[in-house]
């Protein structure tokens, strides 16, 4: 029999209030487990991902500047069609850049109807994909006579690889498939570049040129340079995924905070009603020779094993919520894995939680006076 | 030298209708191997010098001596300390925990001290024998009678050896055969040489007892020896 054992025997007898006790842990838990994951794995995603692009920068007809809305195309606008600068350009930007330009791609973006809709359609060279290391191409990047699609158009379209569809008159093939990228890409279709200029009859003509540099003063050089193009730097997804990340991140640390302060006050009313239901125990505790640290050790032994079992089960429910949620997070592919560190931490959190929570009540239970509690009869 | 001295002990409550008297300068002696018992009319004090005196319910005014410590000169820390060598309580509600069975209350007294399981067990079974309940070891107090329960919180008082038994009214709420079971219990572990004080108001079991001291209103009335 030791102190433990007592803690435990009173747990087992009091079930029904300890089971709603650690349903609300186990929930609380859960819940900052669950935001904690996905957090991790977004960033975790994030730096695999976007390693080394370096600074975007767009490459425009003077007067378009202004439409460009998301990193070049501006879908609702028409007179990017019109207005194009020469292919050469994008030569020419490589050449005075040098080593300060990382990847450079010229795209040709038109509209054209394909199954009576009306899509944007983007010509891009192979370049595109050294901007672009984040995507995964279900297929081939597209030859000529053939296309691929971003994977919202894929699905309006209803079409898949090797299927067959007229543009402009002519037949072309299905290459490949974009897979969800969460920007406007999803929502286009993309085309050979030579091909782009051939059928929408503008020979070495582009829409816009996008490029990274992995230096500032690489673009005001290029701006006094090229001044017949409108330069501007943009915010690559990368950095706008950051934002959307880190609004996430503090999101999740407001909602986790909130949780804890509820967790904190739900086990402390809990151990408070319980230590007044037990005065009379305590007293005769006290009178049979325990001390008042004895007192608080029983009552924070509770404490420990029911948010060590909180803990662990939280942690097992948080990771199994994330899996459940996960596909409907379309931004980001979070894959949760059972993280020992994040485990630990949950427990080693909910005990100390735990503990915080229960140290005014067990001081209250060990102040009982032990006459009062018993009041000999 | 006396094993219990009360010196001139005052305890007074503060109620809602102003200071109540419960103790007004208790002079009491008792010897090692005495059997007391503490008679008197309901309110007049019993159960407040018997919490006196066993270290639980410091006095307003006034010395207790046991064993020559001045108890309540001790730390509340050390007092308990104190209770657990050198007092066992008897309550007359047994107080017995209800969530735990009739071996694991009587070990409860032991938790706190460096007994390891096997002698904790040795010790409990071996006052439950004395009691005659080394056979329902394993209930829960809920499933014995009064006069069993009375046994169990007897065999919880003496399981740490203390030299002093304190019971409050133990066959109070025990019909007349069950009590005097539990009156020849008390006698047999007073010619075993512990010293006990006990609170009754039956005199059919003064019988048992060596000697008797009646209070009223705070006060002791006759000390008879
Ligand atoms: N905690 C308390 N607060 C206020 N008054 C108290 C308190 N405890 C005891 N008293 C008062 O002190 C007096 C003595 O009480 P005590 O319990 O010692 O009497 P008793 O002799 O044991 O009575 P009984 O035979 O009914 O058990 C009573 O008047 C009682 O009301
Ligand atoms: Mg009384």
């Amino acid at each position: 029999m030791r102190l433990l054992n007592i803690a435990f025997s009173n747990l087992r007898v009091r079930k029904i209030k300890i089971f709603f006790l650690l349903l609300g842990i186990i929930l609380g838990v859960a819940i900052i487990v669950s935001l904690t994951g996905i957090t991790l794995a977004m960033q975790e995603q994030l730096e695999s991902k976007f390693e080394d692009i370096g600074m975007r920068v767009l490459v425009t007809p003077k007067s378009n500047s202004l439409f460009l809305s998301y990193h070049g195309i501006s879908v609702h606008s028409g007179n990017y069609a019109r207005k194009t600068i020469p292919e050469k350009i994008a030569h020419n930007i490589k050449q005075f850049g040098g080593q300060n330009v990382t990847a450079i791609s010229p795209k040709l973006v038109q509209n054209a109807e394909i199954k009576s809709k009306k899509m944007l359609i983007a010509g891009i060279s192979r370049e595109e994909l050294n901007l672009k290391p984040y995507w995964r191409i279900n297929g081939k990047f597209p030859n000529r006579k053939q296309i691929l699609l971003g994977a919202s158009t894929a699905q309006r379209l209803k079409l898949s690889v090797e299927d067959k569809v007229p543009i402009k008159g002519e037949i072309f093939t299905v290459s490949g498939i974009l897979n969800e990228t969460g920007t406007v890409e999803d929502e286009l279709v993309f085309i050979n570049l030579a091909e782009a200029q051939r059928v929408f009859n503008r020979n070495k003509q582009v829409t816009f040129i996008e490029l990274s540099v992995n230096d500032k003063e690489a673009i005001s050089a290029l701006r006094s340079k090229f001044t017949s193009v409108a330069i501007t730097e943009v915010k690559g997804e990368n950095e706008e995924r950051q934002e959307i990340v880190n609004r996430f991140a503090k999101f999740a640390v407001l909602i986790s905070i909130c949780v804890l302060l509820i967790g904190f006050l739900i086990i402390s009313t809990t151990m408070m009603s319980s230590v007044k239901e037990r005065t009379r125990e305590i007293g005769i505790f006290r009178a049979l020779g325990f001390k008042r640290k004895h007192i608080v050790k029983i009552i924070l032994f509770e404490a420990v094993v029911v948010s060590t079992v909180g803990g662990v089960v939280g942690y097992i429910g948080g990771i199994l919520l994330v899996k459940l949620i996960s596909p409907y997070i379309t931004q980001f592919e979070v894959q949760l894995h059972w993280s020992p560190e994040l485990g630990l931490a949950t427990v080693i959190m909910s005990i100390l939680v735990g503990l915080l929570a229960s140290a005014y009540p067990a001081y209250q239970a060990a102040r009982l006076d032990p006459i009062e509690a018993i009041r000999f009869i | 030298m006396a094993l219990i001295e009360v010196k001139n002990v005052t305890k007074f409550y503060n109620s809602g209708e102003g200071q109540v008297t419960a103790l007004g300068g208790v002079n009491l002696t008792v010897q090692k191997g005495e059997f007391l018992a503490l008679m008197g009319d309901s309110g007049s004090g019993k159960s407040t010098l018997l919490s006196v005196i066993g270290a639980l319910n410091p006095p307003t005014g006034g010395k207790v001596l046991i064993d020559d410590i001045d108890v309540y000169d001790l730390s509340s820390e050390r007092r308990a300390d104190f209770r657990s060598s050198y007092i066992g309580f008897v309550f007359q509600q047994f107080q017995l925990i209800q969530y735990l069975t009739v071996v694991e209350n009587v070990m409860v007294p032991l938790a706190i001290l460096n007994y390891n399981h096997k002698e904790q067990l040795e010790m409990a079974k071996k006052v439950l024998k004395k009691v005659g309940l080394e056979n329902k070891m394993r209930r829960l107090p809920n499933q014995l009678s009064g006069g069993e329960q009375e046994r169990v919180a007897i065999a919880r008082a003496i399981v740490n050896e203390p030299p002093i038994i304190l019971a409050d009214e133990p066959t109070g709420s025990l019909d007349s055969k069950t009590g005097e079971g539990i009156m020849r219990l008390f006698q047999s572990l007073n010619r075993e040489g512990l010293t006990i004080v006990m609170v009754t108001h039956n005199r059919e079991n003064l019988k048992f007892v060596k000697r008797t001291v009646s209070m009223k209103d705070g006060l002791i009335k006759n000390q008879e020896n």
